[in-house]
């Protein structure tokens, strides 16, 4: 049985489209950025000598790997009005679970890249009387970007992908826009390529950059 | 210089400095000798202040102290130059432009001017433990600490960095010195100290190697001297 492919209606709904484009971006511009801080903080916690630090942080990382985002971020949306007592715009509940699903993933990932540098590089700094906020930065940082670099950006590429779970709490992102125009057209097909070749045309070009970033510091370094 | 009195340091259970007295004056090149385990490398560790001391004191004059590790410890995403340039820019605040001077000055010291924009990884192991040398140099010690820093270094390399050693003990610098290479020892060292378990054991000027009183001391220097 043919079917026949007509993307020709999709042209009226290309502003929805472009808005999720944009509201899917901007989710995962703010993930990214608060789940990596989260992510470093967590890390330094675990690797500390304090053991109520270590801990914390370890518990904290088990139970937002272990859960299902979906969860995560249906948990929180029913969760955060009651405990602020008003109401929380989807947007932002997603941008608190994603950002704590993506913390406590990437704590693992900074937490190996601290642990692979040589003590020796850390005790010349201290030798040379580098403070500690200094040589985490100065050297630390940089020494484990090797390490940090491919799982790391392998977990943004992801993050962008788990953005499309936030539909499932009403956010307007892609996913979102893309059931709705569905909701209206009754052709998924059409509307599920569509919405899989812009997320091809993001994710492919940061995928490749990513990649001769990495290359390249690579060959720099080592 | 530094005067060090009833030092202590246990690991565990394992007490690695017992009781340790020594001194070191100004424009002094003092060499500790001794073998693998008996606590010399512990005992820079605690003058460098990497390691804490259980007890006794550590008195300095000044502290202001350069360290030079048995490896090189080069931060391996900063050029040479940043290497060096580092440290005096954040401690010391002190000028770029100032700490790049001094930076080839002390570059054309280790003979290294060539090298300035390398990366550590495209340098040979002797090259490495130069460039160490002059990110402790820049930061202008009163006291260099240095450990052991050819014994991982193949034999032609040694001599490179043995003859900037020497150039810095006939320029005055004063130095701690740990090595296994006794001729070097002899020809920089103005005193010498053997020390085993912990302990200094005795300590001496040249003499120490002509007519050393200790037993063990006489054991050590007998095996070094005349191995196998």
């Amino acid at each position: 049985m043919a079917y026949h492919w007509n993307f020709s209606f999709l042209f009226f709904h290309y502003k929805a489209l472009l808005y999720g484009c944009i509201v899917m971006l901007s989710l995962t511009f703010l993930v990214i950025l608060l789940g990596t801080a989260l992510g470093i903080i967590l890390a330094i916690m675990k690797i500390s000598p304090l053991r109520p630090l270590s801990l914390t942080s370890s518990v904290f990382i088990e139970i937002f790997r272990d859960l299902p985002v979906v969860v995560l971020l249906i948990w929180f949306f029913y969760f955060l009005p009651l405990y602020f007592n008003r109401m929380v715009s989807p947007f932002v509940v997603s941008v608190i679970a994603l950002s704590l699903y993506l913390g406590a993933f990437s704590a693992e990932i900074f937490r190996a890249g601290f642990v692979s540098i040589h003590k020796g590089q850390i005790e010349a700094a201290h030798v040379l009387k580098l403070s500690s906020v200094q040589t985490f930065w100065h050297i630390i940082v940089p020494l484990s970007l090797k390490v940090i670099l491919p799982p790391l950006a392998g977990r943004y590429i992801d993050t962008i992908k788990t953005t499309s779970l936030a539909s499932f709490i009403t956010v307007n992102e892609l996913f979102f826009q893309g059931q709705n125009i569905i909701s209206q057209t009754y052709r998924p097909l059409e509307v599920y390529t569509v919405i899989g070749v812009l997320y091809l045309i993001i994710i492919l070009p940061l995928s490749l950059l990513l990649q001769r970033w990495e290359h390249a510091r690579n060959k720099a370094t080592l | 210089m530094l005067e060090i009195k009833q030092l202590c340091k246990t690991f565990g259970n394992n007490t690695v400095l017992k009781n340790v007295n020594f001194a070191v004056e100004e424009g002094e090149v003092a060499v500790l000798l001794g073998p693998s385990g008996s606590g010399k490398t512990t005992l820079l560790r605690c003058i460098a202040g990497i390691e804490k001391h259980d007890s006794g004191n550590l008195i300095f004059k000044e502290r202001s102290i350069g360290l030079v590790f048995q490896e090189h410890y080069l931060w391996d995403h900063l050029r040479v130059l940043d290497n060096i340039m580092l440290a005096p820019q954040l401690v010391q605040k002190r000028e770029k432009s100032e700490v790049y001077r001094d930076t080839l000055d002390i570059l054309l010291k280790v003979r290294l001017q060539d090298k300035i924009n390398h990366y550590p990884h495209q340098l040979s192991s002797g090259q490495k433990q130069r460039v160490a040398l002059a990110r402790a140099l820049i930061m202008q010690p009163k006291l260099l600490l240095l450990d052991e820093i050819t014994s991982s270094l193949d034999p032609q390399m040694i001599g490179e960095v043995l003859a900037i050693v020497s150039n810095l003990a006939q320029e005055g610098m004063t130095m701690l010195i740990i090595t296994h290479n006794l001729s070097f020892a002899q020809k920089i060292g103005t005193s010498f100290a053997y020390m085993e378990g912990g302990m200094i054991i005795e300590r001496d000027g040249k003499e120490l190697f002509l007519h050393p009183r200790d037993e063990r001391t006489q054991r050590f220097l007998a095996e070094k001297i005349e191995p196998g």
